[in-house]
């Protein structure tokens, strides 16, 4: 399966990740390599199965109902304390008066 | 130096030696922190070692057995995967993206650990972000092999693998997408499980693929594995797919012995790229299992196993295109800070701080969800899923577990697979399928070619780990691969 350097630099734009020239040119190469080993899953029949959710078939709580229909046991609707405005910001590249400064997002 | 510390004793046997008084945790971290620091010149195991924190942890669990205390780990030094968040202590995931990330909270797996008085001397290498099998792609240098230091010692969690194997630290914590606990255990000649899906704690792991990810423990024998998962098990509030099946004795199962076990043997995974050494060591082990009254079957079938590469290198970088979204050098993490707005400053500091492997998962991901090919590749792959699932499920009502090797080939010589993916993802055919199906899996030592360890794999049935290390338990009975060393460490 052939990919494009092109296609490769649009994807590489949805996923926010700047690549060097060489770079895309490598990946063109591997993901046309890779995405043609994956042809071989439309040699299993899937007409009758449904897609797996979770690994081991433990349920997921969506609504009431399902709470409960389920035994998990979710936690009591409580107030906990949460991390700090210091902790929180503890790791942020850069901070001012306690939020979070970045670059504009319009240009 | 104390005269009758053998750093290499298991955690048990260091057990003993603190109720008899012949050394203290204190004493004994100390010579590991020592031991480990001389190591990592060679290994690279680690990319912390800790110190002032570790040794008032030493420190306390000293008093707590000096007042009697019991509790089988209270006081052993253990090694955790970086990818494992460690309050106030670097947690790097093998990235330059997190060189410099404080965590503020434990994970629960580490919470654990300290509550049950366990020392945490270090956070071992890893591959970045966990995606990798041979520990090539972390930030911080490739983890050697302590078997031959041109060698790789498996991946992704080849840290925590290699410095057990070198007699550093008796217990690790690794974590496993697809077999990155099984397969470095066996290329280093240790032991190592996954468990069930759901069965540990993911909160405050660093997320590589969440329907995939599970902690696990690395130990040189199936009781200390058995201490140390007992720790780690159970289920947690803060992490919604851990599950709430009970946690049993994980030794109950030890005076099974071998009679009647129903092993099971998936011809069709065996047919091609296995070396041969490997093979005859595995049918070797079979041998030793069937003579002693197990009961072996060939005949089980997995008819859609080969799916089981292209499904996880479909499920797995999809899963982590979308977690590492949340690395935009704004809320933490590496920042290039200056651009001409903020999603140049994003797209430019992911480009600077993602490694390869990294990226390419990351565009193999972004490409599979993108518009347009959902349906042909990831829910495609979610459907194979299923089938597989239904393949092993029917297997194991069958069989009590099923056998392979863990790895096709022993360790592979540094540089060998780093510039061809698809050979290097080869290196997981074995160990992907029990991530997939959300099984338990173990590694445990079954012999040697050339001087380098070969593993064993056992999988067992859904939350059927005490079974499954009870057959390692009984191997390990009649065999002393677990007991070989390499030399000069």
């Amino acid at each position: 399966m052939e990919i494009s350097k092109e296609d490769v630099i649009h994807v590489a734009e949805l996923a926010r990740v700047q690549l060097t020239d060489s770079e895309a040119t490598k990946l063109q190469q591997d993901l046309s390599q890779i995405f043609g080993h994956f042809k071989s899953l439309n040699e299993v029949d899937t007409s009758t199965v449904n897609p797996t959710i979770h690994a081991s078939g433990a349920q997921v709580v969506l609504a009431r109902h399902d709470i409960e229909k389920s035994h998990q046991n979710l936690r009591q609707d409580e107030i906990r304390s949460p991390l700090s405005p210091n902790q929180v910001l503890l790791n942020a590249p850069r901070t001012e008066d306690g939020f979070i400064r970045i670059k504009g997002v319009l240009d | 130096m104390i005269a009758d510390l053998d750093i290499g004793s298991s955690a048990a046997q260091h057990a003993t030696n603190f109720r008899s008084n012949t050394y203290t945790p204190t004493d004994l971290f100390k010579a590991v922190s020592a031991k480990i620091t001389v190591q990592n010149k060679n290994l690279n195991a680690f990319i912390s070692i800790a110190d002032e924190e570790a040794l008032k942890a030493a420190e306390v669990a000293t008093q707590r057995i000096k007042s009697g205390e019991n509790g089988s780990l209270l006081g052993i030094p253990i090694a955790v995967k970086d990818l494992l968040n460690t309050a106030g202590q670097r947690t790097t995931a093998g990235s330059k993206m997190l060189e410099n990330f404080i965590p503020v909270q434990d994970s629960t797996v580490v919470q654990k650990l300290k509550d049950s008085g366990l020392v945490i001397v270090g956070k071992t290498n890893l591959d970045e972000f966990a995606m990798g099998s041979s520990n090539e792609y972390s930030a911080y240098g490739p983890v050697h092999n302590p078997w031959d230091l041109s060698r790789v010692p498996g991946g992704s969690s080849g840290g925590s693998a290699a410095t057990v194997a070198a007699r550093g630290v008796p217990l690790s914590i690794g974590t496993d997408t697809g077999g990155s606990i099984r397969q470095p255990a066996a290329l280093c000649g240790v032991m190592g499980l996954k468990p069930t899906y759901g069965r540990v704690s993911r909160f405050g792991v660093v997320a590589f693929a969440s329907s995939l990810d599970q902690v696990g423990p690395f130990s040189r024998d199936a009781n200390d594995m058995a201490d140390l998962l007992q720790v780690i098990a159970g289920h947690d509030e803060k992490d919604s797919t851990s599950s709430l099946e009970p946690v049993p004795d994980f030794k109950s199962t030890f005076n099974r012995g071998f009679d009647g076990i129903k092993i099971g043997i998936p011809s069709e995974l065996l047919q091609e790229g296995v070396e041969d050494e490997v093979l005859e060591s595995f049918e070797h082990a079979i041998d030793e299992f069937e003579s002693r009254g197990a009961i072996i079957n060939r005949d089980i079938s997995i008819p859609s196993i080969k799916a089981a590469l292209p499904v996880y290198y479909l499920i797995a970088p999809s899963e982590a295109s979308a977690n590492l979204a949340r690395y935009d050098g704004v809320k933490y993490g590496f920042s290039v800070l200056d651009g001409k707005n903020a999603e140049e400053v994003m797209s430019a500091s992911r480009g600077m701080a993602f490694g390869p492997e990294v990226k390419r998962r990351i565009m193999i991901g972004t490409y599979a969800l993108s518009a347009g090919y959902y349906d042909a590749y990831y829910l495609k792959a979610q459907k194979v899923r299923t089938v597989i699932q239904q393949e092993f499920h029917t297997a194991l009502n069958e069989v009590d577990t099923i056998f392979t090797p863990t790895a096709p080939t022993t360790a592979f010589e540094l540089d060998s697979k780093i510039n061809n993916p698809i050979e290097m993802y080869l290196n997981d055919l074995f160990t992907l399928p029990a991530n997939i199906v959300g099984l338990p899996a173990l590694s445990t030592p079954c012999g040697f070619s050339s001087d380098l360890p070969i593993g064993l794999q056992m999988i067992g049935k859904t939350f059927g780990e005490a079974d499954i290390l009870g057959y390692a338990h009984a191997y390990q009975s009649i065999t002393d691969w677990h007991k070989s060393e390499p030399a000069d460490w």
